[in-house]
């Protein structure tokens, strides 16, 4: 049985089935989010960077970011500042799923990989009269350039950011390879190679840049991570059920600050007395959603949370209160993080920039950890307050419809317990960035929930 | 929470499906091997276990490594595996092909061979018998394959605490950004081993690999430009002037066998050389039925719907499975006298393929012996209406390598030209795949039987022979 501290009510119980609110057509929502981005997101990043062409060079070998923003797993992309309100979109290659959303699409010419493909749809493939399937990678590509006349032409290769730390794993690429550089290079010719820069920066704001139709999966996704961490915690039997038993990413911390999890080689079966924290998500192709929960196990004899649980999320509300308030679109990732701070340590709590107990702080104060990390398709990519990655995601600047995890971490001493002990709990919300201020899309966590 | 569990979790969430289903059907095969890419090391292969890609991992850096380095005048060869080639985007595309698939891992094309899918990897003459394998950065299966192994840099990604606390124990070491942890040492390590000729896995002047039906990969281009600029950096001015292509040398490690390849490659088509049809009924039985395939018909038309209803006189699939007509109780004379001509081009291979030559002059050689012998070659899969004598039976041959992706020497008219500039070596694994389009003139012009042939073979100092059984026999289907 589940009861939660302070909050209205439970969220439902049942597991909603993704199939039932996602739309039918899911290609149709797909190519209209690429429509939306080219037209809202991209004048505005090419813009903001200087740069009046982007070459976007995809290979099919290379899980390339973009794949899912351009409709495409390998082409040659084009896009140019001609001047008037939108930009030119040019695809060379023959895999485009949605050839509307570009004014230009070439099938033939650049995007030749298949050469030397015996066959290609069940024809055979006329082969290039030439030693090397290098020598036609960029046919023609210089007449289109030179056209065009561009200043400052981003090609996505690295430059100075780090590659892929904006996320635990692989959410960039270092981008083309060395081989596609140099030919890139050649075939534009010395006066259009001199203005090539990389377009990593630029990359990185378009793929941060959301439109209001990713804002609405936000929320239906967000649904049934609710719903999901709803079954998880329906599943727990005091004394029977294993962490290893729980779906998710499932942990809970001892007093001491030694993290349980439920992917430990020995089995931790949760009893009486235990705080323990799921969180889950839900999504698909386009957009995913992520939840978290916190619960209290009851120890015999208990009817309701003694009163260092309620402390500990009376702290978390305060803290969510100063997020809240404080977190807004336009300022960089890391001036956000030095002013939430700020705040947090004026509200009277120790800032902890490491997810562990500070043994060395003040040891009446609880201790908050913060990740505001982006959350989306495309992994953590986007502003990120938070002391982790690399420094360029805090100097990134939050965009409006900026979506996010809400996620921080509340490390309550309780002296009576002992030097050190403390209670533990952590927040996985979604929220995004509005002109209004911070909203969630769907709910927050809406309090430990309570087991008997 | 603990951060790499997090991101775990929800990896594990989006590729639960693929995963689940290759660990079930075999634990023991090493993840990230199929058969579009490396047959014989499929993880649906039960010989495929891991003691054995161990040993062929362990005889090819004894036995092929000193001899490619040496061949190529490189005494260094740095190898870097990024794990973002990792992403598991190749299995849902390649998905709806009903091909074993699901496994599909990192696109480099040394991912077994290293048994890694993320690593900076450096070999190094350092004279005698064999070469010096490190492992400068990153994970690999098979630890005792190498001297050194240094594992993952905790600054990988730079989401740990470590480098938090690198970064206050280093204030002037930091480098700018996470790219300048990549290689942070290596310059070192290398100035240390002092190489001559250092070999990067970039590209040059070799096309891709692609020559494959299936649109996969067996080389890449390489690194990528930042990859190359950074290691550029680390190795210093001396000895990033010593940095050369090694993409000829990677075709060799890759294209030169070892025995127990030999071993594995010829029992890992067993099943598939285990042949034979369930009965049908003619006007319901469909392709679908006979899981798959397909039916070249009479005018070159050909028909792989798994809705095709089967018809009496059909040929099905690679081979002659000839599907009974109401009545007949054997095949029809025109059938047979495929067969006869399909042996009779396999002797011409046979007779002809050795060690030493080019693939492409072991190509131009095999034209002329079929046109000697009576048949017409063509450079398409296709009866050519045009070709000349209607009475003349028209071969087509596309003998590509076989166990490790459709990679050189390849004896066809088709994939890149350098596939054709590569000699055969010893114990090449390839298809023997040929095509005979044979003409029925009593059936109208142009009318003809076409059958597809794809066996297994290696070449040795006898020639051409078989590992498993080819196909021997005409297949009735009743």
């Amino acid at each position: 049985m589940i009861m939660l501290v302070q909050a209205g009510h439970a969220q439902q119980q049942e597991t909603i089935d993704p199939g039932t609110i996602m739309p039918d057509d899911s290609v149709e929502l797909e190519n209209r989010i690429r429509s939306e981005k080219f037209d809202k997101i991209l004048p505005r990043v090419m813009r903001d960077n200087n740069i009046d062409m982007w070459i976007h060079i995809m290979r099919s070998w290379t899980p390339d970011p973009l794949r899912f923003g351009l409709g495409a797993r390998s082409g040659v992309f084009i896009f140019t500042d001609r001047g008037e309100g939108r930009i030119e979109r040019a695809a060379f290659g023959g895999g485009v799923r949605d050839p509307k959303v570009y004014d230009i699409v070439v099938e033939e010419g650049m995007e030749r990989e298949s050469g030397g493909n015996a066959f290609k749809d069940g024809i055979p493939v006329e082969q290039p009269d030439t030693t090397s399937e290098l020598d036609i990678r960029f046919v023609g590509l210089k007449e289109f350039v030179v056209e065009r006349d561009p200043k400052r032409i981003g090609v996505n290769y690295m430059d100075d950011l780090a590659t892929a730390s904006s996320s635990e794993n692989a959410s960039l690429t270092d981008g083309i390879s060395y081989k596609d550089y140099n030919l890139l290079i050649e075939a534009l010719g010395e006066k259009y190679a001199q203005r090539v820069c990389s377009a990593e920066h630029l990359i990185m704001d378009y793929l941060a840049g959301r439109v209001m139709e990713e804002i609405e999966l936000s929320a239906q996704f967000g649904v049934i991570a609710a719903a999901n961490l709803d079954r998880e915690f329906g599943k727990v039997v005091p004394g029977v059920t294993k962490l290893s038993d729980l779906e998710g990413n499932v942990f809970l911390r001892v007093p001491e600050g030694r993290e349980i999890h439920a992917g430990d080689s020995k089995p931790y079966v949760l009893k009486g007395g235990d705080l323990f924290t799921i969180l889950h998500g839900a999504g698909n192709q386009i957009f995913h959603s992520d939840l978290g929960g916190n619960a209290y196990i009851l120890r015999e004899g208990e009817t309701e949370a003694p009163p260092e649980i309620k402390e500990v999320w009376k702290h978390a509300m305060t803290v969510r209160e100063i997020l809240k308030d404080n977190i807004k679109a336009g300022r960089t990732a890391g001036d956000t993080l030095n002013l939430l701070v700020r705040k947090i340590e004026e509200a009277g709590y120790y800032y902890n920039p490491i997810d562990n107990y500070d043994k060395s702080a003040d040891p009446e104060k609880t201790q908050i950890h913060l990740d505001c990390h982006a959350i989306a398709r495309s992994g953590l990519v986007g502003p990120r307050i938070s002391p982790l990655g690399p420094d360029w995601v805090r100097d990134m600047k939050i965009p409006l419809l900026h979506t996010f995890t809400f996620e921080y971490m509340v490390h309550m001493p309780v002296p009576k317990w002992g030097k050190g002990k403390h209670l533990y709990i952590a927040f996985h919300d979604g929220a995004v960035v509005t002109e209004d201020g911070v909203v969630f899309p769907y709910k927050p966590d809406q309090g430990i929930r309570l087991i008997k | 929470m603990n951060k790499v569990r997090i991101v775990f979790a929800f990896f594990c969430m989006l590729f639960l499906v693929q995963e689940s289903d290759a660990q079930t059907r075999n634990p023991e095969a090493m993840p990230g091997i199929s058969p579009a890419y490396y047959g014989m090391f499929s993880s649906s292969n039960p010989y495929a276990t891991v003691d054995m890609l161990d040993h062929i991992r362990r005889e090819k850096f004894d036995l092929i490594l000193p001899r490619v380095m040496r061949e190529h005048e490189i005494d260094m060869w740095i190898h870097v595996i990024r794990p973002w080639t990792w992403s598991g985007n190749e299995h849902r595309r390649l998905e709806h092909l009903n091909l074993n698939y699901s496994n599909i891992d990192s696109t480099d094309p040394l991912r077994y061979e290293f048994g890694s899918n993320a690593a900076v990897l450096v070999f190094t003459d350092r004279g005698g018998d064999r070469i010096e394998r490190v492992v400068y950065e990153g994970e690999v299966t098979d630890a005792g394959a190498y001297d050194i192994v240094n594992g993952q840099s905790p600054f990988i990604n730079q989401e740990n605490y470590e480098i938090m606390d690198y970064v206050k124990k280093n204030p002037d070491k930091v480098p700018e950004s996470e790219m300048g942890y990549r290689f942070m040492g290596l310059g070192e390590f290398v100035a240390e081993r002092d190489p001559k000729r250092i070999g990067v896995n970039y590209a040059e002047e070799l096309s891709l690999a692609e020559g494959s039906e299936t649109y996969t990969l067996a080389l890449t281009d390489g690194i990528s430009y930042a990859d190359h600029l950074h290691l550029t950096k680390a190795l210093g001015d001396k000895y990033a002037k010593r940095m050369v292509s090694a993409e000829h040398m990677i075709l060799d490690y890759l294209s030169r066998r070892v025995i127990s390849e030999i071993v594995l490659f010829g029992i890992s088509d067993l099943d598939r050389t285990e042949r034979g049809f369930p009965d049908i009924e003619l006007g319901v039985t469909t392709l679908g039925d006979l899981r798959g395939g397909y039916v070249r018909h009479a005018d070159g038309s050909e028909t792989d719907d798994r809705d095709y209803v089967i018809q009496g006189g059909d040929l099905v699939g690679m081979g002659i499975n000839y599907v009974l007509r109401k009545g007949e109780t054997g095949p029809s004379p025109e059938v047979e006298k495929l067969w006869e001509e399909t042996l009779r081009v396999r002797e011409i291979l046979r007779e002809n393929l050795r060690v030493g030559p080019t693939a492409g002059e072991m190509c131009d050689l095999l034209a002329r012996k079929l046109e000697e012998a009576g048949f017409i070659y063509i450079d398409r899969d296709q009866y050519d209406i045009n070709a000349g004598d209607p009475e003349k039976t028209q071969v087509h041959l596309d003998m590509h390598a076989m166990g490790k992706g459709v990679l050189a020497p390849r004896i066809s008219p088709m994939g890149p030209r350098w596939h054709w500039d590569i000699k055969i070596p010893l114990l090449h694994t390839w298809a023997v795949e040929y095509m005979v389009h044979m003409p029925v003139p009593e059936w109208g012009p142009g009318q003809h039987l076409y059958t597809c042939i794809h066996d297994d073979a290696v070449i040795t100092e006898r020639g051409m022979e078989y590992p498993n059984p080819p196909f021997n026999e005409i297949q009735l289907i009743r």
